[in-house]
């Protein structure tokens, strides 16, 4: 959630030690906050999900904590009003630390999971569409403080219909909950599930949501999403109770298939979390075309000539 | 309807610190929030609002100045005013001295506001003290008929509608105005705060009273002086581990059962 201002974990790995699959221990990386010696094999590891060696020791770069946080909840009448802002928050140099987007079916479902309503589903009147939820964080109150309000009013000017501010431990917790109980509530409700973790630009939001929403209506399941909006990470999940399960996986991978090929024509990737692993191998190969697959697989061969580690995992020789 | 709500700052930790000498609260460092309990009676007064539009809610707070804090954060949540009593005068009151003090401060504020309040609302304790006296001797202290345990109020007719948790289920009393409720925690949360709320909150007079302002104040009857409760120690109480229920398939199973863990814990 808080990749949006810190960037995700592999800005923070130093070195580690890593267990080859010939049985050799080696170090890559160094605790230096800078290097341009060769290529980085540290890099290379992370995000290799095991195929490559094991990784036995880690360092990771520390940042002492925020001194104040501060979330904002802006309903919008609509997620194509919600999305378009986002763009604008960056172009406001606002700086959050998370920014999240959701409509309000899946918010419905989740805190009906947790048996509390949070978050309203109307305002003076207006039905509320859609959420963005932004947290700030910086080194005082104050600081913070400056940063909301400049925010809240770019937030109302582009069609926010109000925006609830959750500055105290218990507010902050109760805001956070509902969307971390998404995938629960999900879960509950269907029997068939499948998801994917698209990533786009920021600037394609808008746009891609708009390409799934339209292609939805040609599968018999149903299409929830939700995302990290500030770095353009989506989950999106097919779901259903009533299809068979053959039927299920042959249209999910139909629709998976299109809104993976749509994301590389965005310029964005088919995974920004979750990885590859069994499930998306052939996607990977769709998604990034032969040079790329076969300099991938170069490197397995490289580390692990006798593929035991993960085989079958992220590429397959 | 004119609402009253009392509120008190109180240290966000269950790790108060005392003062070794005085035996009270030392406050400074110590995060504070507004006292959950006065919460939900301001989320309490906040919903008789939402069906009353004219409704004015006034939160007073007896503290420190930076007591201000928890009153503007009343401020951005529901309150239209707000009133801080604080004078060296209050310092180390007991419950007794405080809900003097409180009675004569409202007094105060309904000469500055104009108006009678037609009901005060009070958290059901404080979670520092956690006595749960203030609010009971206010409504002594005002001859005002009291309700305790309060989740939720409504306006009727014939005056308030309050929802109270009993020992087994929860009953509605009906109470005439002017009255006293104090509230405990309801099954939903307080609103939110709106940002224009809490900028207009950031920016809010908040108006002090001193002991000066109070007509008939007998100051024999506040601060230390005017608490007869004299505090002989304060610590944590150590926790209490889990303890052990022995439920076997028969009464004589589970007899055994027992004889064998006392036994081994050389208690008999």
């Amino acid at each position: 959630m808080r990749a949006v201002k810190y960037g995700t974990t592999r800005e923070y790995v130093r070195s580690m030690t890593v267990v080859l699959p010939d049985g050799e221990v080696t170090k890559f990386g160094a605790t230096v906050s800078k290097t341009s010696s060769g290529y980085s094999l540290l890099n290379l590891i992370i995000g290799s999900e095991g195929t490559l060696g094991i990784i036995t020791e880690l360092t990771l770069k520390l940042l002492p904590a925020p001194q104040a946080t501060v979330s904002l909840m802006a309903p919008f009448e609509d997620l194509a009003a919600c999305i378009s802002t986002v763009p604008k928050i960056f172009q406001h140099h606002f700086q959050p630390q998370a920014l999240e987007f959701f409509e309000k079916e899946i918010l419905v479902s989740s805190e009906k999971y947790l048996g509390k309503e949070t978050f309203p589903k109307k305002i003076e009147g207006k039905d509320v569409g859609a959420y963005l939820l932004i947290t700030f964080d910086g080194d005082s109150m104050d600081e913070v403080n400056n940063i909301v309000e400049k925010a809240s009013e770019m937030l109302l000017e582009e069609g926010a219909l109000d925006i609830l501010v959750a500055d105290t431990a218990p507010k902050l917790k109760d805001i956070w909950a509902a969307r971390s109980s998404f995938l629960d509530g999900i879960n509950e409700q269907f029997k068939l599930v499948d998801e994917c973790d698209v990533v786009v630009p920021v600037s394609k939001i808008a746009p891609y949501v708009e390409y799934v929403s339209q292609i939805k209506g040609k599968f018999d399941f149903e299409v929830k999403y939700f995302g990290h909006a500030g770095d353009g990470n989506l989950h999106i999940y097919t779901c259903s109770n009533e299809m068979q399960k053959d039927e299920f996986r042959k249209q999910s991978d139909e629709f998976l298939s299109a809104i993976y090929k749509k994301s590389m024509e965005f310029g964005g990737q088919i995974s920004g979390e979750h990885g590859i692993g069994f499930g998306k191998v052939h996607y990977l190969e769709q998604a990034l075309g032969p040079v790329n697959i076969g300099l991938m697989k170069s490197i397995k061969k490289a580390f692990d000539p006798k593929q035991i580690l993960n085989p079958g995992k992220v590429v397959v020789l | 309807m004119n609402i009253l709500v009392c509120v008190k700052q109180v240290p966000d930790t269950n790790e108060i610190k005392i003062d070794p000498v005085t035996n009270t609260l030392v406050r400074e460092g110590v995060p504070s929030i507004v006292n959950p309990f006065d919460g939900y009676a301001l989320e309490a007064a906040a919903r008789i609002k939402d069906n009353a539009p004219d409704t004015r809610i006034v939160v007073l707070s007896m503290g420190p100045k930076q007591a201000e804090a928890a009153l503007r954060d009343c401020l951005a949540i529901a309150a239209d005013k707000a009133y801080l009593a604080s004078d060296r005068a209050f310092g180390g009151s007991d419950t007794l001295a405080t809900s003097y003090i409180l009675s004569r401060a409202i007094a105060k504020v309904e000469e500055l506001e104009g108006v009678k309040f037609d009901a005060i609302f009070c958290g059901k304790q404080a979670i520092d003290g956690d006595t749960a006296q203030v609010g009971p001797e206010l409504a002594e202290q005002l001859h005002y008929p009291q309700v305790t345990y309060g989740l939720e109020a409504s306006l009727a007719s014939d005056g308030l509608h309050v929802l109270r948790e009993a020992e087994d289920g929860n009953e509605v009393i009906g109470v005439q105005l002017p009255c006293l409720v104090t509230f405990t925690k309801p099954s939903f949360d307080p609103r939110f705060p709106t940002i224009k709320r809490k900028m207009a909150a950031r920016k809010a007079q908040i108006t002090s009273i001193t002991a000066a302002d109070l007509k008939n104040l007998d100051v024999t009857r506040a601060g230390l002086k005017g608490s007869p409760t004299n505090v002989k120690r304060t610590f944590v109480p150590p926790r209490k581990q889990a303890g052990v229920i022995v439920k076997e398939q028969t009464v004589e199973a589970s007899a055994h059962r027992l004889y064998e863990l006392l036994n081994k814990a050389h208690v008999i």
